[in-house]
């Protein structure tokens, strides 16, 4: 066997997995080769650190309330035995679960008839025009972070600005700034709702663009 | 005091489009504003200064509060005349290498609007290239032929029959252009921006909450964008009016009863939430954007 075979069936001696000609089979190899030799000295470590950590004891809390979870599922006296598939699928344990088992085959059918559909359209539409669509996107994406850290810097010297104007212009002022922010807020929004559309970012890149100017014209004014 | 105030041209124009009722409401409240103000408001002392000018003088104008009107007229001059209100601000002009700056001076800048008043009318040549820069109250710009850049925070602006560039900004207050042939681009954030019977082939209005309107004809080879982004955009012009039309929504809707014949499958289509229309009526000379994300386009036929 090659180096690859025997690394493969380590994890498996180590857990004691493995059938007596097969042990001696591998024993020899890792005997022989350095590198083999260094990954079952790592997993035999791996081994008995495990076993040396502590077990965990939930406390009744955890159990008392999984048991009534348990209790309230109808499952709680069930004691399938055999293998996990035989289990899952035991007469006992399919007709109580029936309700959950239905619902998750009508969210799996949901979410595959959702993806076939979507996976339909970017075929339609193309690995080309999806490049290009991320790619228009990106720049939009960059010169927003450069909007925002523009905004970061002037927000502070506005409001000191504000500051010092007469009440009512700093009320109009500052409505003028809490309507710039709603509607970055409804670009944002929708742009979360909807990552791929170009027209959004563009509105959402020129909301940043309109508050970076009007921050900018606040501070630069000579009427305030 | 009231009958000076009902002699002004400016709010006699006013009254008109507001009617009497109202403007006897506004009288009766900055009656009562003047006598609360009293101590530091005085009757309106006028201000007038005349510079000479060479060709293609540069005007700068900075008031706060107060109505503002600029007019081209045919001599080399600017004449200024102001009513100063009160005794917080100071009226500075100066003429230094062909540039004219007029600005008011405020004392107290925390005192209120009504402590920082001052009317201008402002005569200039008509190829004067104008800066201009008010807070609150009425600006009016009529017959220049130079660039004009106004920046407006709520204050009405009324521009009237200009030719040369045009950028108005401003913040709450309504622009309204008229009869002007020149590169327009204006910004407001809620302000309303009102366009009627332009000859410019070459205008830009983007808002964020306010409306925009376009009332009249699209110049051949023109380009026109308009962007409103809460607001709406309403369009009115003639049946023969030759355009190709971009319109794109994101939340909003498109109606349109202009025949337009679509460049795509259908006149509004649907398309990840978006709506558009794209299509051209009669020959499709001129380049009309519309773009709102929240906000109704109409198009409307006069």
């Amino acid at each position: 066997m090659e180096c690859r075979d025997i690394q493969f069936r380590i994890s498996e001696w180590v857990d004691g997995e493995l059938k007596e000609a097969e042990i001696t089979e591998v024993e020899r190899h890792v005997s022989l080769c350095q590198s083999c030799s260094q990954i079952y000295d790592d997993f035999r470590i791996m081994r008995e650190s495990s076993l040396n950590l502590p077990v965990f004891e939930p406390s009744d809390v955890v159990w008392s309330n999984i048991r009534a979870q348990l209790a309230f599922e109808g499952i709680s006296e069930a004691k399938p035995e055999g293998s996990l598939w035989g289990r899952l699928f035991s007469r006992q344990f399919i007709p109580r679960l029936a309700p959950a088992y239905g619902t998750a085959i009508f969210l799996l059918t949901i979410i595959l008839f959702g993806s076939t559909i979507y996976i339909y359209k970017t075929r339609e539409l193309g690995p080309v025009a999806m490049t290009q669509e991320v790619e228009a996107i990106r720049p939009l994406q960059d010169a927003e972070q450069h909007y925002r850290k523009a905004i970061q810097a002037l927000d502070e010297a506005s409001r000191q600005k504000i500051q010092t104007v007469e009440p009512r212009m700093a009320e109009i002022l500052n409505d003028n700034l809490a309507t710039i922010d709603y509607y970055v807020q409804e670009c944002q929004d929708a742009a979360q709702k909807s990552p791929g559309n170009p027209l959004i970012q563009k509105y959402l890149l020129a909301a940043y663009q309109k508050k970076a100017e009007l921050l900018q014209s606040i501070v630069n004014s000579d009427v305030l | 005091m009231s009958f000076d105030l009902i002699r002004d041209p400016i709010l006699l124009h006013r009254a008109n489009a507001m009617g009497i009722q109202s403007l006897i409401m506004n009288l009766l409240r900055s009656s009562l504003l003047l006598a609360l103000s009293a101590p530091f408001l005085v009757a309106g002392e006028r201000f007038e200064k005349v510079f000479p000018v060479t060709k293609n003088p540069y005007v700068m104008i900075t008031n706060y509060t107060g109505v503002v009107t600029v007019k081209g007229w045919q001599r080399q001059e600017v004449k200024v005349i102001a009513i100063n209100f009160t005794k917080n601000v100071e009226i500075d002009t100066e003429l230094i290498g062909g540039k004219v700056k007029i600005a008011t001076h405020v004392l107290d800048k925390l005192a209120t609007t009504e402590k920082a008043k001052v009317d201008y009318q402002i005569l200039v040549p008509e190829d004067s290239n104008l800066d201009i820069q008010t807070n609150m109250g009425t600006l009016e710009v009529e017959n220049i032929r130079g660039t004009i850049e106004i920046d407006a925070v709520e204050a009405a602006v009324i521009v009237h029959g200009v030719s040369g560039y045009l950028q108005a900004r401003s913040l709450g207050s309504k622009l309204t252009i008229s009869n002007a042939s020149g590169m327009i681009q204006t910004n407001t954030v809620s302000g309303d921006i009102l366009f009627v019977h332009l000859q410019s082939n070459s205008v830009n209005a983007n808002s964020t909450l306010g409306n925009i309107s376009y009332d009249g004809d699209f110049v051949s080879r023109g380009k026109y964008a308009f962007t409103t982004n809460e607001g709406a955009i309403l369009i009115q012009c003639a049946e023969q009016a030759s355009v190709e039309w971009d319109a794109k929504t994101v939340k909003g809707v498109i109606e349109s009863d202009l025949p337009i014949t679509s460049k795509k499958h259908s006149s509004v289509s649907r398309d990840n939430g978006r709506q558009s229309l794209l299509g051209t009526s009669n020959r499709g000379e001129a380049t009309v954007q519309l773009s709102t994300f929240s906000g109704k386009i109409k198009i409307i036929r006069k």
